[in-house]
């Protein structure tokens, strides 16, 4: 149900951002009002207290802002807290974000690996996961050292797994399979 | 069979050597919740319903509810090794079962794995746990007999193979005395018999199978068990999975015999598992498609046609009442699914008619076909008897005066009733019962009194088997009862009557 409710009105969002050629700035406007949700558990319980008033919540989340919300972005929140949908607003900036990749004919890849990535490595894995996608990939690294060498990229359902940990998990169910006569 | 180390060394040393290091390419979501035997997966957005999902840890799971952008599954296997943000995989292929004749003699749980302790099971191949019913053309009319040696139910209500055949009762009132019986019935008749427990203690399981063996009936059956403390998924997959196990032998020109033991556990742990998975609870809280849940499971029995080799799958499905409510949700619905149905009730059972079948209502829509000639020629006067009788005893119960034409309608059905008593795991061969039913039927016995007719049945039987045997004979090989047969069967009767002593 959630995200039926967030994607609604982030397609909306979208629309309205796309009219007035905004879409860079509405997108990082409605990021950082979600860190700062994110940032500060009490605001959370502010925005969705039943008693307080909708210009009261506004009014916290402006000064928590510092007073820089654009029109649109302002409307926008002040839409959410009368619906009462202001506790969606996490599903609703993250399906902005995917509206706007697939817009921009962007893709966002986890990449995992057991060691940080050297630049060069990483302008070679976007070029070379962009040949492969056909689209821009936008690489969001991970470290994880259990993987022990190797690479691991999730883009959407996909996962591509060339880590040695993944190797050995299937050098072993291989053996296990050996059947002696 | 001796293995050398070092031999399993070489083999290991070539696989390791043979392994290449190559990128996997998988579809993968992510356990968002997980708990009850359910898990909701994000992702998957190629997931197929009924599809086959892997978890770490060997865990599989059947996804089961398709939504926007999560996938509902019900777990199979060790479920408490999932955890939330654990990658789920996606198979491609649909749930198998291990099948073949290596299965014969085990006993199994719904994912084919033995649990009888007698070793690893090798199985020749695999089949699918769910396929599309065979449909009009690949099949045939019901035209062979399904015996269950049961006197009153091969007389009254007779089953053909690839009939579905539903026993439905109270508990205690022996519904699984009866699938039983069918099964040590087929001793010998190359059918294979397949007994789903679902939902049932494990101590009866083990009973079920220790009573197979002590029979020699265990080297034709295969036992799938999904018992009570096993989570509700593999009791819903159970039935899916025998019948599954069943069909290899179907199309390959066999004949199996499939007992579903019981499905009213069945469809209470499709409950809990459609509960747990939100889906909206119906009529006393089932889902929606209970009712499909049972049809697309028994509309599997069939008698195929001649080219696809001719093979039959008869389905046995018992159901529980309670207080003997035939009217409750999944007795209503396995009711019209079924060719016909077998009433056993309790007061029967208690006043010392076993099996206690009630032959009042118990009917066999297509089973009629598939009788023998000698047995349709002396159930019909059978049927006939046993029907004035519960017509005439309902008015004899108020005292009234009768008639001696009715006095006697009661006296025989009396008899009649007695002689279609049974002890269990004794069943009988079509030529036993079409003698024993044609003496009864031709008033040899309505001079015994009621307690003498058991014993006039026995000494019967084994006076024809030993003194007259080509009568046996010929009514099994003839499979008719013919006019030189009736005077020969008449003749032996007499003179077994003068015999017997009372």
């Amino acid at each position: 149900m959630e995200s039926v409710i967030a994607e609604k009105y982030a397609v909306a969002l979208m629309q309205v951002a796309q009219e007035q050629k905004s879409l860079d700035a509405t997108g990082e406007e409605i990021q950082a009002v979600r860190q700062a949700l994110e940032a500060h558990a009490e605001l959370k319980g502010v925005l969705e207290h039943p008693r307080l008033k909708a210009p009261e919540k506004l009014e916290a989340l402006k000064v928590l802002m510092g007073r820089k919300l654009s029109v649109v972005m302002e409307n926008f929140l002040t839409l959410l807290i009368l619906k009462k949908r202001i506790q969606h607003l996490k599903a609703v900036a993250e399906h902005f974000e995917r509206l706007c990749y697939k817009i921009k004919g962007k893709v966002v890849a986890r990449v995992l690996t057991a060691q940080a990535l050297t630049s060069a490595q990483r302008t070679d894995l976007t070029a070379k996961l962009g040949g492969t996608f056909g689209m821009t990939v936008e690489i969001r690294e991970e470290v994880r050292p259990s993987l022990i060498g190797g690479i691991m990229v999730y883009l959407g359902d996909e996962r591509m797994d060339g880590s040695v940990l993944g190797q050995l998990e299937r050098m072993k169910q291989r053996l296990l399979k050996v059947e002696i006569e | 069979m001796a293995i050398q180390a070092d031999e399993v060394t070489k083999i290991l040393k070539s696989r390791i050597k043979d392994f290449k290091p190559e990128t996997e390419l998988a579809k993968v979501g992510e356990v968002l919740k997980v708990g009850d035997g359910v898990a909701v997966i994000y992702g998957l957005k190629d997931a197929v319903a009924g599809e086959l999902l892997k978890f770490p840890n060997d865990v599989y799971g059947i996804a089961l509810n398709l939504e926007a952008d999560a996938v509902g599954a019900v777990l199979m296997g060790e479920t408490q090794k999932v955890q939330e943000g654990d990658p789920v995989q996606l198979t491609g292929r649909i749930a198998e079962v291990p099948a073949g004749k290596e299965l014969l003699g085990r006993v199994v749980n719904p994912l084919g794995v033995p649990i009888d302790g007698k070793g690893p099971l090798k199985a020749s191949s695999t089949r699918r746990l769910e396929i599309k019913a065979p449909g009009v053309v690949q099949r045939q009319p019901v035209k062979e007999p399904m015996h269950t040696g049961i006197k009153a139910i091969d007389g009254m209500i007779p089953i053909g193979r690839g009939q579905r055949e539903l026993i439905i009762g109270d508990r205690q009132t022996g519904k699984t005395a009866i699938a039983l019986d069918a099964i040590l019935n087929q001793k010998g008749r190359g059918v294979i018999c397949v007994y789903v427990a679902i939902g049932q203690k494990q101590s009866t399981v083990s009973q079920v199978v220790r009573t197979l063996e002590a029979h020699g009936a265990l080297e034709y059956c295969i036992i799938v068990s999904a018992t009570a403390s096993d989570p509700a998924p593999l009791q819903y997959i159970a039935p899916y999975a025998g019948c599954a196990m069943a069909e290899e032998f179907t199309y390959n020109k066999g004949h199996a015999l499939v007992v579903y033991d019981d499905l009213s556990k069945q469809a209470v742990a499709y409950r809990e598992l459609s509960l747990l998975l939100r889906r909206p609870p119906g009529r006393e809280a089932y889902p929606g498609d209970v009712f499909y849940l049972h049809s697309r499971l028994l509309e599997r029995a069939c008698k195929l046609n001649d080219s696809l080799g001719g093979g039959s799958l008869t389905a046995l499905p018992i159901i529980e009442t309670q207080a003997g409510d035939v009217t409750a949700y999944i007795p209503t619905n396995v009711i019209s699914i079924t060719d016909g149905q077998i009433f056993l009730e309790s007061n029967l059972f208690y006043s010392g008619i076993r099996p206690a079948i009630n032959v009042g209502i118990s009917v066999s829509r297509v089973g009629g076909n598939a009788q023998t000639k000698a047995t349709k020629k002396v159930a019909g006067k059978l049927r006939l008897d046993m029907a004035q009788y519960n017509e005439l005893a309902a008015f004899a119960q108020f005292g009234a005066e009768l008639d001696k034409a009715s006095m006697a309608q009661l006296n025989r059905g009396a008899r009649m009733v007695e002689l279609l008593k049974q002890p269990q795991y004794s069943p009988m061969s079509m030529e036993e019962q079409v003698a024993s039913i044609f003496a009864g039927i031709n008033g040899y016995m309505d001079q015994l009194p009621i307690a003498k007719i058991r014993g006039f049945e026995t000494g019967l039987l084994a006076h024809l088997k030993s003194k007259q045997p080509a009568i046996l004979k010929d009514i099994r090989e003839k499979n008719d009862l013919t006019d030189d047969l009736q005077t020969r069967l008449k003749s032996a009767i007499e003179e077994f009557s003068k015999t017997f002593l009372f």
